[in-house]
């Protein structure tokens, strides 16, 4: 990317590092936690400028809304600063995979599930029904129409609603990683890159729990992540702790060895699920310092989507009462 | 004290009540074994009933904190969408088993489809959902045939009580009501007949001697 590009950004990243501080940050989550009921914990929240619609909140279960609007606003804001508009498409493509999910579901079902759709998608909510109904998809990205009719015509033969998801995710991520290559932004991309591969290590280690074969395993994991499926579906049936070995020299060697090890001791994939985002966040971090470019835009956005998951973390735990350092264990890392 | 009934005190009322009282003493009996037996087995179901709904309770309590802890890393609508199509199935058939002449009902459920597969339960995409999801969701699959099982047993002990009680009550009817009332009216029976007995005895020595005093008059 030329530098002239490059400084396209200044003007939106200098903005974005005086919104960064707003981020919540350690001692915020920390009020939330030691909050003696939700609505406490809720209001540092609201403090913090959430959402749009409430400044007086009595009722801790909206926190939901909130959470929702938290995320449209930030895209809003993201793409009125950021010249290039385009650059989001990576985060909001995902969420028209999420809506074509649900309305193929609730097609298929035959009924109407559309407050599961989400808004923020790249292509309108209204125009996605009307061409999900009326089975024209001219207008959409080919990937996403070959995807569509894909899942069409294997849910036509086998009737499993399952094969509608592994479709769509593996379209959406491929989606996402050719967007990403289309910006010519090695952050970007890297950044697309990195989530494959842990998408990918945490499902790897479900299809393990699960005991797939490796035929399923072929059509979940992701492809064009920076380890080769092949790796993943050759080792589908070694013992744990070769899987440790051989993933120890990737750049996730850290983050497998502590969450496979601890896989192996609870059984559980939390932990591992813990690490990976903490390992995009270690990612984005490196945006941190950066003044130019398009990296502390993008940086800012999974930013804000780490926090709100951690607001939701917070806020969930507090509704069902569980212990503080249940809460805490499953905290990601914070931007700032 | 049981009253007695109200009926007129003759021989043939006599045979009567007390064949009916032959026939009460025996239901009785039965009735009495029959409400023990049914006890017995009341006792063993509610004791197979705590110990289900323990394993229930526990297994429900474990799949329900996989499942907040799934929701609490997970956006809802994506959990919504993960779940809004279920893969699999299940028909549910209820027949009836016959505990001392109860009717319990019994269920039995079928998997449709390809049951070969246990493991395939999850209707959704592995890349957007989290692996505490897969916890809770297996869990909840695992306590189907335990929970029927517990709506089975929770079932037959309803029924059971109430036959119990049904029982008991037509026991204690017998017990205290009918069989003394049968006495009593019995013994009434009995008193007034030697009454009469007595009377026409009297009556037959009055006239006995009225007619040995015309007798000896005359001679």
């Amino acid at each position: 990317m030329s530098k002239k590009n490059e400084t396209n950004f200044l003007y939106a990243v200098a903005k974005i590092k005086a919104i960064e501080n707003r981020l919540l940050d350690k001692s915020k989550i920390e009020r939330m936690l030691d909050a003696y009921t939700p609505e406490d914990a809720l209001k540092v929240i609201t403090e913090a400028d959430y959402g749009y619609s409430v400044s007086e909140v009595s009722d801790a279960h909206i926190y939901e809304v909130l959470l929702e609007e938290e995320m449209q606003k930030t895209i809003k804001l993201l793409s009125d600063i950021s010249p290039q508009k385009e650059i989001f498409d990576i985060f909001m493509q995902k969420n028209d995979y999420h809506n074509v999910k649900v309305l193929l579901k609730a097609e298929f079902l035959g009924i109407e599930k559309d407050e599961n759709l989400v808004e923020t998608g790249a292509i309108e909510l209204r125009k996605m029904k009307m061409s999900v109904k009326e089975r024209s998809f001219i207008d959409f990205p080919p990937i996403l129409r070959q995807a569509i009719n894909d899942s069409l015509d294997t849910f036509g033969r086998t009737n499993d609603p399952q094969s509608i998801d592994l479709i769509l995710d593996q379209a959406c991520y491929k989606q996402m990683l050719e967007s990403a290559k289309s910006l010519n932004n090695d952050f970007v991309t890297g950044l697309v890159k990195a989530l494959i591969d842990t998408v990918n290590i945490k499902m790897f280690m479900r299809l393990r729990a699960l005991k797939k074969n490796w035929d399923f395993a072929q059509r979940v994991l992701l492809k064009g992540g920076s380890i080769d499926t092949d790796v993943y579906i050759n080792n589908l049936e070694s013992p744990v702790d070769s899987v440790i070995e051989l993933l120890r020299y990737t750049s996730y060697g850290n983050v497998c060895e502590s969450g496979i090890e601890d896989f192996k001791n609870t059984g559980s994939v939390a932990a591992l699920e813990k690490l990976c985002d903490n390992y995009i966040m270690g990612y984005v971090k490196k945006a941190k310092y950066l003044s130019m470019g398009m990296a502390p835009l993008i940086a800012y956005y999974v930013a804000k989507e780490t926090e709100i998951k951690n607001v939701r973390i917070v806020m969930t735990g507090k509704i069902n009462k569980l212990p503080n350092e249940q809460i805490k264990e499953r905290l990601r890392d914070l931007y700032v | 004290m049981a009253n007695k009934l109200n009926v007129n005190p003759t021989r043939m009322v006599l045979t009567n009540l007390k064949r009916r009282l032959k026939v009460a003493r025996r239901g009785h009996k039965l009735l009495k074994d029959k409400r023990d037996e049914l006890m017995k087995k009341f006792l063993e179901i509610v004791r197979q009933n705590k110990e289900m709904r323990e394993k229930v309770e526990e297994m429900l309590q474990k799949a329900h904190s996989s499942f907040v802890m799934a929701r609490a890393v997970t956006p809802t609508e994506i959990i919504e969408e993960a779940l809004m199509f279920p893969k699999k199935k299940i028909s549910l058939e209820v027949s009836t088993k016959n505990i001392m002449s109860v009717d319990v009902p019994v269920l039995s459920f079928n998997t449709e489809g390809d049951s070969n597969d246990i493991g395939d339960i999850y209707p959704y995409g592995f890349a957007t959902t989290s692996g505490e999801l897969d916890v809770a969701i297996a869990t909840f699959s695992e306590v189907v045939p335990y929970m029927l099982r517990l709506a089975e047993l929770e079932k037959s002990a309803q029924l059971l009580a109430e036959e119990i009680e049904k029982t008991r009550r037509r026991v204690n009817a017998l017990e205290y009501v009918m069989i003394p009332n049968l006495n009593e009216t019995i013994k009434y029976i009995n008193m007034k007949l030697d009454e009469n007995e007595r009377g026409n005895l009297t009556r037959l020595m009055k006239v006995k001697d009225m007619m040995l005093e015309q007798a000896r008059q005359k001679g």
